[in-house]
């Protein structure tokens, strides 16, 4: 990539890219190599690494041959099959790869038409290997718009954005549109904020611009807290120029001169990826004092979180972009009225944002086309848990929970009765759990609210038979403990109370009382808190009570876990029957509460008082002779 | 209209009367408050009342880190806003005439108000049986 | 400009700028709270103040907020004694009541909304702090933000620089005085006054040499940042009083003597 390059026009700007789309650049075959956060904890690295080194010994006159280049790629959303190499363009999905696999890759796929059968993903439903890209039905279910671009770029590389068709939006609305158009077109579109809160983004943009001050901001919040979501992660890692282009148009559409983007501080690649992107787009002139000569003047800075799920709130936000602590303060002033340092600021999901490009680019009614009557265009969902396909999942607003679950995310993981679903978990800690008759629900900013749960920023954990539910509760409700800022009364001591009530009930010791007593500090605590944390906290002890009581009452009443997980209301046992008295129970015990002379199994026995339930001894068993009940 | 306390110190017998005036308005449910009034001997038959003398640009008003004393330009009187008050004691110190008071019991700071929200007719006037302290409008 | 608005169907007059909580103690209707300071730019954080909002532009819809940062409007209709925030009262001071048993003032208020005893689980060494927020905000305002509110969560608790003596601190007392539970505890004695750990030496009146009840840090502190001559902060309210009312005497003297001044 030119790193010398500077557009001072927007003529200079579209003869580049003209010369871009001719160039070999442009008709190389690609090797790609997903270089995601979720791929590098995979390996992905030392993959890249064989890769190189097998791309490099390539004999000279074949490699011009074949005209190859490597790409590290951002995030295909695709990570627990994890490191990914894609080979374009015949689209060849290889999973799992290892570096000892590179050199078979090379000889057999790049040097040769080959397709190494053990590295290809099984469709779940055919139960047959799938050899392209585009033929997986996880990848062929979805509607990519905000995601269209991660995983076939290279992040780092200008010129990839530039090939996908990147900026041209930008200069689309430089040349022939004002700020007012800009900001039609995006009130047109219906856009609603993707972060969780879906408020109508046109509104919003609206609210700030008509404010009065000489000074506006805008705030790209890649905060990201959700446990289990990571589709701002791959956005910003994998795509930063489109977060880029779609924050600049808002600056050109809100007159604004400064944006900053929130970084939590556990996406060190994100905030790498933006500001390796910051700083090649200000070297061509694409940001900064003076955009492709239009007289528009717009700058990005980084700011990066402290490690605080409180921090995505944006008043809290806001107040750490400004240096002070991270505690939200009353919404009666809106943000669009004072916001970061008291003047008008409108603040965004990054997923919001890079949608933005889309629109200015498709126009409104591409966008309005799709969804449903409320909730028009696309989103992204980080499909977790108990699913075959884990991953990063872009569908139409108005799919159902059912389609998406069993359609792209492949359906449940493991067979037989445990492996049922039971329940799917949306909207992260702000979120509820919804049963199996609620799978045909629309997956849109309020169905699911009426339901008792949220679409949120995208998060869904599926949840089958071997899943506790009180559990779930009681988990999501130790998150908010650990995370709320402690500022409000309801939310720092009410929901730690009900930490501890729900506690209680997982250990045995709970009465029905406590039901009724968690009902009503779950309705002051939503009513009274000050944030959002807090007044969305009480969701999941709310929709596991709504749809799952029976499993509360089998841990009050029975004192007996369904799910088999609430550990004090487990026992392990060994059946003898099964029992060889390899003793590697007896090893792996670390609290010794396992005896037993060796070879002679019918001599094992698990001392209960001194087990703590681990669960290592079922773990290491090769005879599954242990088990909890 | 602004009201002006004259305090004719050669008229003063020592007889206490304004103090005690000043206690029964300003006490709580008719037991006697802190005066504000303090009437000092300062030689054999000679004494002055002492209380706040409603400074123009008054050393109490300025030394309040929470500025929860001002002067109301309308009545001329100095006032401390009690809800604002943080009982750090400054004013009591700084005032160059002594005649900011401390009321342990409450653990308050109490001032000459004029009476002010007790009928605007200072009561020490009132009871004064030499007219030492008299009251006339500006 | 002033307008008219609606507290429990009483209609009642409001300011640009001013809070709900404001208007509804003028008009006589009481609303309680623990983290309110008129000192202290208002916080919402005991959630205590909480009334029902509702516009007739809002069709119906009504909603929660905090008396002390709602600001008046045009029209506004509000309920301080609706059952939900009822219900929000009873849990908070329950939830306090949990956390401070022993704090007299959330025993009252508590009691008053039907909680004689929390129903909920107490900590190990429960001590009066109620995180409000009041000391630290007072000193921020008034002193030298010698303290702040550290950690997070539960676990948020008042704190001082790495957990040591202050060492901002002028020993003002204002945190102490503004506590509502009396939980910030402080020792006088002679001409020491000991707090937060820390000794502070009482300034003494020139005069008399007797100690004044400002700490000789609080006099240089407000000397500086209250734009005053030290001198007005160094002599005892007893010793200015006795001064002036000699001077005021001699005066009298002379008007006795025929010679006429005004004293105002």
């Amino acid at each position: 990539m030119d790193t010398h390059l500077r557009y001072d026009s927007v003529e200079a700007f579209r003869s580049h890219v003209a010369s871009l789309f001719e160039s070999p650049e442009a008709k190389k075959r690609r090797v790609l190599v997903c270089c995601g956060t979720g791929c590098m904890a995979g390996g992905a690295k030392q993959v890249v690494e064989a890769m190189h080194e097998q791309l490099q010994a390539i004999d000279p006159a074949k490699k011009a041959e074949l005209n190859l280049v490597m790409k590290r790629t951002g995030c295909h959303g695709f990570c627990e099959k994890g490191p990914l190499v894609v080979l374009m363009p015949q689209g060849l999905f290889y999973k799992n790869v290892k570096p000892k696999d590179v050199e078979a890759i090379v000889q057999e796929s790049i040097l040769g038409d080959g397709v190494i059968e053990r590295l290809l993903y099984v469709e779940p439903s055919t139960g047959k290997p799938v050899h392209k890209y585009g033929d997986i039905e996880f990848y062929a279910k979805q509607t990519r718009v905000a995601m269209r671009n991660i995983g076939l770029i290279d992040p780092a590389n200008l010129d990839d954005y530039l090939l996908r068709g990147g900026y041209a939006a930008l200069v689309k609305a430089l040349t022939t549109m004002t700020p007012e158009d800009v900001m039609k077109e995006v009130a047109d579109s219906k856009l609603r904020g993707r972060g969780g809160g879906g408020f109508d983004a046109g509104r919003k943009w609206r609210s700030c611009k008509s404010a009065p001050g000489d000074e506006r901001f805008l705030i790209c919040n890649g905060d990201e807290g959700d446990p289990g979501a990571f589709m701002d992660r791959s956005i910003m890692e994998g795509d930063p120029h489109g977060v880029l282009e779609g924050m600049i148009l808002g600056g050109f559409a809100l007159e604004c001169k400064q944006g900053y983007i929130y970084v939590r501080q556990e996406y060190p690649l994100a905030v790498e990826n933006l500001q390796r992107a910051l700083r090649d787009a200000r070297a061509r002139g694409l940001l900064g004092d003076n955009i492709l000569g239009s007289g528009f003047s717009f700058d990005i800075e980084v700011a990066r979180g402290g490690g605080a799920f409180v921090c995505g709130e944006s008043s809290a936000l806001m107040r750490s972009v400004e240096g002070k602590v991270g505690e939200p303060r009353a919404k009666y002033v809106h943000a669009t009225d004072k916001g970061l340092w008291d003047k008008p600021t409108v603040l965004n999901n990054v997923e919001t944002w890079v949608c933005v490009p889309r629109i200015i680019e498709h126009g409104s009614a591409w966008f309005t086309a799709m969804g449903t009557e409320r909730s028009k265009g696309t989103k992204a969902f980080a499909l977790t848990g108990r699913v075959k396909n884990t991953g990063l999942v872009e569908v139409e607003m108005g799919t159902s929970l059912r389609d998406i679950i069993f359609g792209a995310g492949g359906g449940m993981l493991s067979d037989g009765p445990r492996g049922k679903f039971k329940a799917v978990q949306t909207g992260g800690p702000s979120g509820g759990c919804l049963p199996e008759d609620m799978l045909d629900l629309a997956v849109d900013f309020d169905t699911l609210t009426k339901a008792g749960s949220m679409m949120g920023s995208g998060g869904m954990i599926v949840m089958d038979h071997s899943t506790c539910m009180v559990d779930v509760a009681r988990y999501f409700l130790s998150f908010l403990v650990d995370e709320s800022c402690g500022k409000c009364v309801p939310c720092r001591e009410g929901l730690f109370q009900m930490m501890h009530i729900v506690s209680r009930i997982c250990e045995g010791k709970g009465t029905l009382e406590d039901l009724d007593r968690i009902e009503d500090l779950a309705t002051a605590v939503e009513l009274g808190s000050l944030c959002a944390l807090g007044k969305s906290g009480p969701n999941p002890v709310r929709s596991t009570l709504r749809y799952f009581r029976h499993e509360y009452e089998a841990h009050i009443l029975e004192k007996k876990c369904p799910a088999g997980v609430c550990k004090a209301l487990i026992t392990y046992g060994i059946d003898h029957d099964k029992c060889d008295g390899c003793g590697a129970c007896l090893r792996a015990c670390a609290s010794s509460a396992i005896s037993g002379t060796i070879k002679k199994g019918e001599t094992f026995q698990i001392d209960l008082l001194q087990c703590d339930r681990c669960g290592a001894c079922e773990t290491v068993c090769k005879r599954g002779a242990i088990s909890a009940s | 209209m602004p009201l002006r306390l004259v305090v004719q110190p050669q008229y003063c017998i020592g007889c206490r009367a304004c103090e005690m005036a000043c206690a029964f308005t300003h006490g709580n449910k008719g037991q006697p408050g802190k005066s504000r009034c303090q009437t000092l001997s300062v030689a054999k038959d000679e004494y002055v009342p002492m209380l706040c003398l409603q400074c123009d640009h008054a050393a109490c008003v300025q030394v309040c880190p929470v500025s929860a004393i001002s002067r109301n330009e309308q009545t001329g009187v100095v006032l401390v806003d009690m809800e604002k008050c943080i009982q750090c004691m400054a004013c009591t110190v700084a005032c160059p005439f002594g005649n900011m008071h401390i009321d342990t019991p409450n653990h308050a700071v109490v001032k000459c108000d004029l009476c002010a929200g007790y009928g605007d007719n200072p009561r020490c006037a009132m009871f004064c049986p030499t007219k030492c302290l008299s009251v006339e409008q500006v | 400009m002033a307008f008219f608005m609606t507290i429990n169907g009483k209609r009642v007059e409001a300011n640009e700028g001013e809070m709900v909580l404001a208007v509804a103690r003028r008009a006589g209707i009481p609303i309680p709270t623990l983290c309110h300071h008129e000192a202290v730019e208002p916080f919402g954080s005991c959630r205590l103040c909480m009334v029902e909002v509702t516009k007739p532009a809002w069709k119906g819809w009504k909603g929660l907020m905090t008396a002390c940062l709602y600001p008046c409007a045009p029209d506004l209709v509000i309920e301080t004694d609706s059952e939900r925030v009822h219900q929000v009262r009873r849990n908070v001071l329950d939830l306090l009541l949990a956390r401070c048993p022993d704090a007299d003032v959330i025993q009252k208020l508590a009691s008053q909304y039907g909680v004689q005893q929390s129903s909920f689980m107490q900590r190990e060494k429960p001590d009066k702090c109620i995180l409000c927020g009041l000391c630290v905000r007072v000193c921020e305002t008034a002193a030298t933000s010698a303290i702040s509110t550290v950690q997070r969560g539960h676990g948020r608790e008042i704190g001082t620089p790495w957990g040591g003596p202050p060492p901002d601190c002028i020993g003002c007392l204002a945190c102490a005085h503004v506590c509502p539970t009396g939980h910030i505890q402080f020792e006088e004695s002679g001409s020491v006054r000991k707090i937060w750990g820390r000794e502070f030496e009482l300034q003494r009146c020139e005069k008399t040499g007797k100690p004044l009840p400002i700490t000789k840090d609080q006099a240089a502190f407000l000397a500086k940042r209250q734009t005053m001559n030290p001198s007005y902060l160094s002599t005892s309210a007893d010793a200015n009083r006795k001064q002036t009312a000699e001077t005021l005497g001699r005066i009298a003297r002379w008007n006795k003597l025929g010679m006429q001044q005004e004293v105002k």
